[in-house]
């Protein structure tokens, strides 16, 4: 294609030329490529961009002005670049990749980043798709048959050292295929397969997310440096014979992996292209890991000032080891958190217990009412047919550290508040205690004058409230909650291999 | 932040106190006298801490002149309370009072991501871990516990790689003893050092005769159930092995364990015996059952022989237990000469 024509194109639309869609344009892809890249004139047997757009425009979300489609992503959805506007300020993200749905329900889905540069994206997604079909065939009919047979038909648990298969799905349909094995030869993970795809229901990007976050955790459980090599040798008996790899099909840190890593800011394999080195991997574990701002930024503070490996609270999150808003409760309240969440104090220091125990039942306690909050479940209703999916409310919350208190916000406003006679509220702040004193009444009784406060308390907790308080009793026993931070204690304690 | 406050409460000593106060005392014991990692007693103990706690919590709330100082933890009883007449004193840690405070541990970052393990193309497989392990070993050898890699690292080696290494180090070759560190991948520290350079082994074996007592015994039972008929026994119960604790823990649990059976075993070092331990891969077992025996031929030379059998697996399934018992390798003997 000329540069005329190039031009003329472009400034058709009112968009400005850009270099990198300029050098897409202007290459001539074979194979698979051929047939998915997007031209202003189509290739022979290929689709031209105006097909594009006008498949995009017939739908319920007709294309922005200031995006060309590049390819399709999946049957329901293009990757399409972003362009400036002609003679006007570049754009912050232009010549980057967003994902254009075609139906999507949430607006907060549409456009989301697929890759920061239109040539990386188009160069990624072809060194994934050359060797998708090897990569496929290893996990499907060697690795997972091969573990079939020697675990699961026999019920046994296998070490850290098998290479396991692991598949990931969204409602029935497979969205990551993957296998690894911890390798005592350099002490880290190698991975031999590494297959995602984006699907129409499922978020931009989250099979890589996910796959990563369970690779991650992994490793981490598998107590190594947290090295990922992507080159390393491994075999599988598959029946009689034994099958040898030598490394991941594409023989470095995987196309998908690396295009996922560049849209939240992780060069992966940047030291070493065959490897996520354990500080890349440090980066990624904090990038997959799901917490809200306010959390984010108390666990960057405790990596920086309490000594606490990041790693090990992004595993206490993403096991469900700790809810978020434990965690929260913790870093905000207490410098002991480095100490739970490697298990706890020896039980022979009984008052550093006494701390860690009051801060994590009140935690305990917070987490229970934000579930109880955050759950529309119409059982009770007689509205018609239980709706048990995606039924949570929204409910935000804030952690008042100085205070010990929770700021719950977005509260269905129709709704009493649970646990206690109290009318609808928005929002509510509540104080967690097991054990109540008088100051904590206190600023129960100050925190009311501003809005609806309560003080939250186990099921048991024998103590004469002032008629003034508002008071929440946790559906759980003193017991109860000790009896599961036992299980949080333990879990934490073992989780390194 | 919240603050923490440290309080004591006074409660009345009424017969529910009383018996709640007895309870405590005895789980107290109890637990101080648990296994390695056995939390039952423990569990009961804290739960009747919690207890104690709640009430008293409830008697301050009720009436504030129930205040007072916090025992001393150096000399309460059941680390919890003391007894002053028809009172008792119950210590009250609270962690969520009003107010920011200081972090103590404030400006400590988080350690750094480990250092990546140098890829060596030359050597592969159980070769490539037995050199890794070595190089690691002499490191630590060098500078024994001066940071975190200058341990004894044995999770994930192979028991007969570990075996095999630990022996080779552990025979002094003219070198000064050193007691290096061992330290597991879940970051838990065993509670003694593993003895180097501290014995003068040899391969030659004692003649039957001069036994006094020649035993094949699994390091672990119930692993390898089908070898009960060929064996005599088993060193260890993986009851009180196999627990989900911190691998230091079960390094203790069986050091101690191996320790004392092995006092039993030659009576007090006076019987020459000579064990043939068929191992499977537990290397907080491997570890700790062979600092005990290190230091067991320390203190008695020449007094005990341990052959460790490693099994190596045949591509097809034997057809006997004797013919699978067969297929288990004898590795170099841990004995020295005697005095």
């Amino acid at each position: 294609m000329s540069a005329l024509q190039e031009w003329g194109f472009l400034t058709d639309r009112g968009l400005a030329p850009a270099g990198n869609l300029s050098k897409i344009w202007n290459t001539t892809f074979k194979g698979i490529l051929g047939e998915l890249v997007l031209l202003p004139t189509a290739q022979p047997g290929g689709r031209d961009i105006e097909w594009a757009e006008s498949v995009i425009n017939g739908s319920d979300w007709p294309l922005l002005p200031n995006l060309v489609p590049l390819m399709p992503v999946d049957e329901r959805s293009f990757a399409c670049v972003v362009l400036s506007d002609l003679d006007e300020p570049a754009l912050p993200g232009e010549g980057a990749v967003v994902r254009w749905h075609l139906d999507v329900k949430d607006e907060r889905y549409q456009a989301a980043l697929l890759d920061t540069d239109c040539v990386r994206y188009v160069e990624s997604v072809g060194a994934e798709l050359r060797t998708r079909e090897e990569g496929l065939a290893r996990v499907l009919d060697e690795v997972g048959p091969a573990y079939q047979q020697a675990f699961l038909d026999h019920d046994k648990r296998p070490r850290d050292f098998v290479v396991r298969p692991v598949r990931i799905a969204c409602q029935n349909v497979i969205v990551a295929l993957a296998a690894f094995a911890q390798d005592s030869a350099f002490d880290g993970l190698s991975v031999v397969a590494w297959q995602t795809c984006e699907v129409p229901h499922v978020a931009t990007h989250e099979a890589n997310r996910a796959l990563a976050a369970l690779m991650l955790c992994d490793a981490f459980k598998s107590g190594g440096t947290m090295e990922i090599r992507f080159d390393r040798p491994a075999q599988v008996q598959v029946g009689d014979s034994v099958k040898k790899y030598e490394g991941h099909p594409e023989h470095r840190v995987p196309a998908s992996l690396r295009r996922f890593g560049r849209t939240v800011g992780v060069d992966l394999g940047a030291a070493d292209p065959a490897a996520i080195s354990p500080a890349e991997a440090r980066d990624l574990f904090r990038a997959v890991t799901p917490m809200p701002d306010g959390l984010r930024g108390r666990v960057d503070f405790a990596t920086a000032n309490e000594g606490i490996a990041p790693e090990r609270l992004y595993f206490a999150l993403m096991t469900g080891t700790w809810h978020p808003l434990e965690l929260d409760f913790m870093l905000a309240t207490t410098d002991r958190t480095a100490s739970v969440v490697s298990g706890g104090s020896s039980w022979q220091d009984r008052q550093a217990r006494q701390a860690e125990s009051e801060v994590c039942r009140a935690g305990v306690m917070a987490s229970m009412l934000f579930n109880r909050l955050n759950n529309r479940d119409s059982a009770a209703g007689a509205g018609g047919a239980r709706v048990l999916e995606d039924n949570r409310q929204g409910v935000a919350w804030q952690v008042d550290g100085d205070a010990a208190a929770i700021d719950y916000t977005n509260l269905d406003a129709a709704q009493p508040l649970p646990w206690c006679g109290y009318g609808p509220a928005a929002a509510v702040r509540v104080f967690p205690r097991a054990i109540v004193t008088a100051s904590a009444i206190a600023a129960v009784r100050d925190a009311q004058q501003h809005g609806p406060a309560a003080l939250l308390i186990p099921l048991d907790c024998d103590i004469e409230v002032p008629a003034d308080i508002v008071v929440m009793r946790c559906p759980d026993r003193l017991a109860d909650l000790d009896k599961a931070i036992e299980a949080k204690l333990l879990a934490s304690r073992i989780a390194r291999a | 932040m919240s603050q923490v406050r440290t309080i004591g409460v006074r409660l009345g000593l009424t017969p529910q106190i009383q018996t709640l106060l007895a309870d405590i005392t005895s789980a107290h014991r109890r637990a101080a006298g648990s296994e390695p990692g056995e939390r039952t007693e423990i569990v009961h103990y804290e739960a009747l801490c919690a207890s104690l706690e709640a009430k008293a919590g409830a008697a301050l709330a009720a009436d504030a002149s129930a205040l007072t100082s916090p025992p001393d933890p150096a000399t309460a009883t059941a680390a919890l309370f003391s007894r002053t007449g028809l009172a008792v004193v119950v210590a009250l840690r609270l962690p969520l009072e009003p107010g920011a405070v200081v972090r103590a541990s404030a400006g400590i970052a988080a350690p750094e991501p480990a250092s990546a393990v140098e890829i060596r193309d030359d050597i592969r497989g159980r070769d490539l871990v037995t050199a890794r392990f070595r190089e690691q070993l002499e490191a630590a050898l060098a500078e024994p516990g001066k940071d975190r890699s200058s341990a004894l690292s044995p999770s994930g080696i192979h028991n007969r790689v570990l075996t095999e290494v630990l022996r080779r180090y552990v025979d002094r070759q003219g070198h000064d003893p050193v007691s290096v560190p061992v330290v597991y991948r879940d970051g838990s520290k065993a509670e003694a050092d593993f003895p180097f350079r501290c014995l003068d082994l040899t391969d030659r074996l004692r003649d039957r005769s001069e036994l006094d007592l020649e035993l094949r015994l699994t390091l672990l039972s119930i692993r390898h159930t089908e070898m009960d008929p060929v064996v005599d026994g088993a060193w260890l119960r993986n009851a009180e092995v196999s627990r989900p604790r911190p691998a230091a823990q079960t390094d203790d649990f069986v050091y101690h364990t191996s320790g004392s059976q092995l006092e039993v075993l030659t009576n007090g070092g006076t019987r020459t015996v000579r064990l043939h331990i068929f191992q499977t891969g537990l290397e907080t077992a491997v570890v700790g059952f062979f600092r005990a025996v290190t230091e067991f031929l320390v203190r008695h030379p020449g007094r005990l022989e341990v052959v460790p059998r490693f099994y190596a697996a045949s591509p097809s399934k034997p057809p006997t237990v004797e013919d699978e018992f067969a297929g288990f390798e004898a590795g170099q003997a841990w004995a020295t000469r005697g005095e």
